[in-house]
């Protein structure tokens, strides 16, 4: 049964992509990228305003620093400057996986400050992820580095994606389960024409950002109605883009747009994630440098399966020559 | 001690079962998620959460004609808003406070079941909201309303709106 799945998916090879020329140097690559983006998002953090909040609650992964720290701006604060040391110190020997572990925890209480007051920060959900999975990166900047080691940084580096696009792929799942109970209750749901006018316009006024595109949705339905059945689609076949990695530089520039898109209609800002998908996403070793448009198409999810279902029923039933689809 | 666990899993487990692991956890991950929100229809949409694992439901649920509770300001400090000031419009008097009104939007809401549900509960919100304004003395009106989303994006009207209560902060 596996192999027959796997055969339907057709899953990037690692082992063969492993014996590619130049693949070691975009594996070390992307994951410089990673951590070159850490001090920034550091630096994001520390100007933040957490100590003038008053709602603070600290959830069980930051209770304990309540023991040591009793003044919650000196927790901020503290926090602030040990997660700019441990991002610097991860831009610099990112190398060691003493130091990646130690940047991990670094941004796991973090994300528990970020988290502690009154609800879950999720943008750095991704950060944490992928923090958390490259710590088992192997050691690929010796001399010499054997095809297995880079083929499970490959498998590290493969895992670390599809975390990141299995967010957006529940999002898609939990968005079409929202649209059947929505429209079976007879409600505006999320395919709707005039769904994103709906969740822009609830949103602007609780948020109270600018949100400078809002108009446009307003003034032109059909467009935004494209757009937004667009995107449902967009999450829901994200991790198809990890499977068949043909479509992963399209997908990635896709989510960037997408979060653009919602700063400006709603003003919701998702700017720590966005680095993340902008260096980490685009220093991918899974973008093909020379991927066709051919290709992509019959990569597509639902496309590509239909085009396979027809160029079958034509070689079985038909027999016109179609000598451009053979597989 | 963790350095030495992650090194002999990264050597001396073969590839094949890498990857099984990758995947074990890729899928266990979603199960936890996805289970936050289907497993019991009773909490859906309660916004319980494992953390640090998420369900990822995001603006998923379209919002339609709906009914909660609003905040207008009558009063802060020596100034009186006449008509009353929209919690909604009050973004600019929180840049320099270095926070945001979001951060009190649940509270107006749960200060509003208080009075509708459980008076008990009244004080302890109302105490919260008394800090929004740094201080300041003021005074302000909670409404039942129901509103459409797009019509009061728009022009800022409500189908109903029911007065509840009037505060005034010490």
């Amino acid at each position: 049964m596996f192999s027959n799945i796997k055969k339907y998916l057709r899953p990037v090879s690692l082992t063969k992509l492993a014996k590619e020329s130049d693949i070691l140097s975009r594996v070390r690559f992307c994951a410089t990228a990673f951590y070159l983006a850490a001090p920034v998002v550091a630096f994001m953090f520390a100007t933040n305003s957490l100590q003038n909040k008053l709602n603070f609650d600290p959830i069980w992964s930051f209770v304990w620093v309540t023991n040591w720290i009793y003044d919650v701006e000196d927790m901020v604060m503290t926090t602030k400057v040990l997660f700019i040391l441990m991002a610097i110190l991860a831009a610099l020997y990112y190398r060691h996986r003493s130091v990646r572990i130690l940047f991990f925890l670094a941004l796991f209480q973090v994300h528990a400050l970020e988290s502690s007051y009154g609800y879950i920060n999720h943008q750095w959900y991704t950060w944490l992820y992928t923090a958390g999975i490259l710590v088992f990166l192997p050691d690929i900047w010796v001399r010499k580095v054997s095809r297995n080691s880079i083929r499970n940084s490959l498998l590290v580096l493969w895992t670390a994606y599809a975390m990141i696009f299995m967010t957006y792929f529940m999002a898609g799942v939990n968005k079409f389960v929202m649209v059947w109970l929505q429209w079976q209750a007879g409600e505006v749901h999320g395919l709707a024409m005039g769904a994103f006018l709906h969740q822009a316009a609830w949103w602007v006024p609780q948020l109270q950002q600018p949100a400078f595109m809002l108009g446009l949705v307003s003034e032109h339905p059909y467009w935004a109605w494209i757009f937004y059945v667009g995107l449902h689609f967009l999450q829901l076949f994200a991790l198809w883009a990890v499977i068949r990695t043909s479509l992963f530089q399209v997908w990635i520039v896709l989510f960037i747009m997408f979060h653009i898109g919602t700063y400006l209609t709603m003003g919701i800002s998702f700017t720590e994630h966005l680095l993340l998908l902008c260096a980490f996403g685009l220093a991918s070793p899974f973008i093909w440098k020379q991927v066709t448009l051919k290709q992509q198409v019959m990569d597509l999810p639902v496309v590509g399966q239909l085009i396979e279902l027809s160029v079958w029923l034509n070689n079985k039933y038909l027999k016109l020559k179609l000598s451009s689809f053979k597989f | 001690m963790l350095l030495s666990v992650v090194d002999s899993l990264i050597s001396l487990v073969s590839y094949p079962k890498l990857k099984i692991i990758a995947v074990t956890f890729l899928l266990t991950y979603f199960s936890i998620g996805m289970n936050n929100e289907y497993v019991d229809p009773k909490i859906y949409r309660t916004g319980i959460e494992w953390y640090p694992v998420f369900s990822w439901d995001l603006f998923s649920w379209v919002p339609n004609e709906r009914s909660e509770y609003h905040m207008e300001i009558i009063q802060i400090g020596g100034i009186t808003y006449n008509p009353p000031l929209a919690f909604r419009d009050t973004e600019e008097m929180f840049i320099d406070l270095g926070t945001s009104p979001t951060e009190y939007t649940p509270t107006i809401f749960k200060l509003g079941e208080a009075i509708i549900r459980d008076t008990s509960k009244i004080a302890e919100h109302s105490d919260y909201l008394a800090s929004v304004f740094a201080g300041q003395r003021y005074r302000y009106r909670i409404y039942a309303v129901t509103f459409n989303p797009v019509d009061y994006w728009k022009h800022g009207t409500y189908i109903d709106k029911v007065f509840i209560g009037e505060f005034a902060t010490k």
